[in-house]
């Protein structure tokens, strides 16, 4: 057996990683066996990959300084808005509602433009389309 | 000691002593889960306050038959999954702004790390590993679940968890050996 062949040195690694995760059968087992004690650089990898498992290991995390109180503090705050919610829902369930109030009184007050004054300029807008200058002067007087 | 049961029970009436308690006990599981998918930064404590905060509410819903630690693992991959995808999408659309930068954020690996120790390399070889190979990893390599446990978790098949745990130590083998 050749482990130096790209093949058989692909089937040694793949092998060897599976070894460390899942229990080989005996045939497998002793393949494995064969190619370590004939391969110095399968030897190797099994101990670099040993080493990466171990430091994988190692990575686990302390724990963290007020860590468990920021969440109590979170939970707290996200209870006292929902029991006390404040004007601010009010005003977000109410938007929707004012504000298709409003598109309709400005429809309303845009086709009521047109049908009586039969355009929508500025001056029929604000109902000066018919005066005339006199009109306004008599207006100051008052 | 407390079994978990007992705390969650108390929880659920309401006692923050008992869920705080809880939240001790597995602060630890879960902030390796969620570090060793995003990394050390601001969003991995974010994400990880967020698992306990989403227990919380869920704490009704919880069948106590169910290991609490594997549970809080399971929120954790999928909240930090969907942060990495959140990510990609922002620094996707920050490279489109900016034609000559790459799509998203990646660890060069030809690039000497230099004298860093060997918790350092793992976790930027971490970061090269796709977010599904990068799971795969965390789960069994990081917080010691069986293949059979992670398969559960990530509701995969064993053999795929198998594949991919043996793709990605063969990936992460070979980053290592070109930067020590």
């Amino acid at each position: 057996m050749d482990v130096n062949d790209d093949k058989m040195k692909d089937k040694a690694l793949a092998l060897l990683i599976r070894s460390f995760d899942a229990e080989l059968n005996l045939e497998e087992q002793q393949q494995l066996d064969q190619y370590l004690t004939s391969s110095e650089a399968l030897r190797k990898e099994k101990k670099l990959l040993l080493e990466m498992r171990r430091g994988l290991a190692e990575l686990k995390m302390v724990p963290k300084k007020n860590f468990a109180d920021q969440i109590v503090r979170q939970i707290n705050t996200q209870n006292q808005k929902l029991y006390n919610p404040g004007l601010q829902p009010i005003i977000m369930n109410l938007f929707p509602k004012v504000a298709a109030a409003c598109v309709i009184v400005i429809v309303v007050a845009v086709l009521t433009t047109f049908f009586i004054e039969g355009n929508l300029s500025l001056e029929a807008f604000i109902g000066v389309q018919d005066l005339s200058p006199e009109d306004a002067y008599t207006l100051l007087d008052y | 000691m407390q079994s978990d049961i007992e705390l969650i029970a108390l929880s659920r009436k309401g006692n923050m002593l008992a869920f705080r308690q809880l939240v001790e006990r597995h602060e630890v599981q879960v902030r390796s889960t969620v570090i060793g998918m995003l990394g050390e930064t601001p969003e991995a404590d974010d994400v990880s306050q967020e698992v306990f905060i989403r227990f919380y509410k869920a704490l009704g819903n919880f069948r106590d038959e169910a290991a609490l630690s594997t549970y809080l693992t399971r929120i954790a991959i999928n909240l930090s999954l969907n942060e990495l995808k959140k990510r990609k999408r922002k620094n996707t659309w920050l490279g489109s702004l900016k034609n000559d930068s790459p799509a998203y954020e990646m660890v060069d690996e030809s690039e000497d790390p230099g004298r860093a120790d060997m918790k350092d390399l793992l976790r930027k070889a971490l970061k090269t590993l796709d977010a599904d190979f990068r799971a795969v990893v965390v789960l069994r390599l990081i917080d010691g679940y069986s293949v059979k446990e992670t398969a559960e978790i990530l509701n995969l098949p064993e053999g795929t968890v198998a594949s991919r745990l043996a793709r990605a130590q063969n990936k992460l083998k070979t980053i290592l050996s070109k930067w020590m």
